[in-house]
């Protein structure tokens, strides 16, 4: 039987990040506001100098990971790479599919990956208190454990529906050392403000967003900063730390590259860990799928929504919302756009606008199914987002079935399911069906689109 | 009587608190929430990726479009500033507030 488990040891472990921004084929647009090009400067109040450089760097293409961030990391990396050889066995399919099991931190997702690093660089920086939101608190107990490591005080805003809805996470965070309080909070001028203008509200990312940085940019002593656990080049750069150790683990297993890579996104921290390093094997002349999965989305409200994105010098680019009209593919371009506007990193849709990327978007009870699948072979309960990864995993491979190819196939298992078990309920006990969408609303949605502009992007057309 | 476009007379309307009880996933918070919460979620307008994430269930185009008026759901579906340059908004704000100005 084939190898289960591909380890690395900690000598092995990768040295450098890996910065894709230097690298892509066209360049990444700067961040516009209505005055010009946002200088570093611009981001002193929430941001060391030391993560600022990192995010607009446009020059090194591998960057050092600090020894004292790697003794850190330790606690839990090298992730193994695991070969799913019991799901291939169940799809009867000759595809070999390996994953990073990124589950295995303490928090129990890739996200300390950029907390730890983060956490570190302001320590540096004379740094005392890091502030940030949470929702459901993935992100705030990651950074709760990384701040207890380094020596830094946590304070997380935690969304009060979900403070209320989510004990556990809160527990994590306090027991790793995080202070959370629930937003709106009386501790800020906007907390109090939200209270006053209705004191039972369930509160919303936003409030918490606008606590944890007027808690950072109002420090006298200019020694609390924020951090946040998406989106931006820095966090992507720390998250690189992924596909770097599974490529080593890969060859180890002697696969020469993969054929498909598949992440789920949201923000696209994790997709970019697993992808970015293979990305850059792809703009070097490999042959591989780079497949970013999400939700599908709606695809019936797209009359009439177009907005000028003040990301693009040009002012030329229109911002469509994401629709998939229930098929799988979307032009890149508008794909790209509507992840914009869904809060996915500029350096995700930099690269799906250049082709380098296939996004795929997949319905909630097939990724349901995909996660039940995943744990009636593998064993492993996977978190909801996770699933979708898992999903378009199970359509690859049944396409390798198809076609009788033995591709290799490497994804993200991105975090466990095991606080998120809500949705496995429903989907056991039969509340997950889908909506059928009447075929006139997907007829007239697909008129709209042909009609719509095409929108000019900055790419190269190699891909 | 045929559905006009816009919000319908109060008679026909469904209530707008009859699907308050469904829950499904939260992409943003990452938990399960009541559409409730996406109808009201600690903001003047709904959440603007209700469509997104409640058109798999039932028909929220019909039921957003019986209660909400064409414009407001534009308001409501317009693509935010992206997440940088809402940080940098959010940090000018502070500034302001504790200015005074």
């Amino acid at each position: 039987m084939s190898p289960v488990k591909i380890p690395l040891s900690e000598d092995e472990i990768p040295r450098q990040w890996y910065n894709l921004i230097p690298n892509l084929p066209s360049p990444l647009q700067p961040y516009m506001s209505p005055a010009g090009p946002v200088p570093p400067e611009a981001w002193e109040a929430i941001f060391p100098k030391s993560l600022i450089a990192q995010e607009y760097n446009n020059k090194d293409t591998w960057i050092d990971i600090p020894d004292e961030i790697l003794q850190i990391l330790y606690r839990w990396r090298p992730t193994p790479l695991r070969r799913a050889v019991y799901l291939e066995k169940a799809l009867r399919t000759p595809a070999k599919i390996f994953y990073k099991d990124e589950s295995v931190s303490p928090p129990g997702s890739h996200k300390p990956n950029t907390a730890v690093a983060q956490a570190w660089y302001n320590k540096q920086a004379g740094t005392r208190v890091i502030t940030t939101e949470t929702g459901a608190g993935q992100w705030g107990s990651a950074l709760s454990f990384a701040c207890n490591l380094v020596g830094l005080e946590c304070k997380v805003f935690m969304v009060r529906i979900s403070f209320d809805q989510k004990p556990f996470r809160k527990l994590m965070m306090q027991t790793w050392g995080g202070k959370c309080v629930a937003s709106p909070s009386t501790e800020t001028e906007a907390g109090r403000a939200f209270l006053k203008a209705d004191p039972n509200t369930p509160g919303s990312l936003g409030m918490a967003i606008s606590e944890a940085i007027e808690a950072a940019v109002t420090d006298p002593t200019k020694q609390t900063k924020y951090s946040l656990g998406s989106v931006l080049n820095h966090v992507m750069l720390h998250q690189t730390i992924i596909g770097l150790e599974a490529k080593k683990q890969l060859a180890k297993a002697g696969v020469k590259k993969p054929d498909v890579v598949i992440g789920c996104a949201g923000g696209g921290s994790n997709f970019a860990g697993i992808a970015f390093p293979f990305v850059h094997d792809k703009i070097n002349g490999a042959d591989i799928d780079i497949i970013p999965v999400e939700p599908a989305s709606c695809p019936t409200m797209t009359r009439g929504i177009f907005a000028y994105d003040h990301g693009d010098t040009a002012k030329m680019t229109p911002l469509v919302p994401m629709h998939t009209l229930g098929h799988s593919f979307v032009p890149a371009p508008i794909h790209a756009g509507g992840l914009r506007y869904h809060g996915m990193a500029p350096l995700v849709c930099q690269a799906i606008v250049e082709g380098l990327l296939t996004p795929r978007a997949i319905h909630q009870t097939e990724c349901y199914k995909a996660a039940l699948t995943w744990a009636r072979t593998e064993g492993f309960i996977t978190a909801p987002e996770t699933s979708h990864a898992i999903a378009a995993v199970i359509q690859e491979a049944e396409k390798a079935k198809q076609e009788g190819k033995e591709k290799v196939i490497l994804f993200n298992y991105s975090g466990h399911g095991l606080m998120d078990l809500n949705g496995y309920d429903k989907y056991l006990s039969g509340q997950l069906t889908d909506y059928a969408l009447p075929q006139e609303e997907i007829d007239r949605a697909e008129a709209e689109l042909k009609d719509l502009p095409k929108p000019q992007v900055n790419r190269t057309g190699k891909w | 009587m045929g559905r006009t476009k816009g919000i319908l007379p109060v008679c026909y309307r469904p209530m707008i608190t009859e699907n308050d009880s469904r829950k499904r996933h939260c992409p943003m918070l990452g938990h399960e929430i009541a559409f409730s919460y996406c109808r009201a979620p600690g903001q003047q307008l709904p959440c603007r990726r209700i469509f997104d994430c409640w058109w798999e269930c039932f028909d929220i185009k019909a039921f957003m479009e019986s209660h909400y008026d064409a414009e407001t759901l534009a308001k409501m579906t317009a693509p935010p500033p992206s997440k940088p340059l809402s940080l940098l908004e959010l940090i000018e704000q502070a500034k302001k507030r504790v200015s005074g100005d």
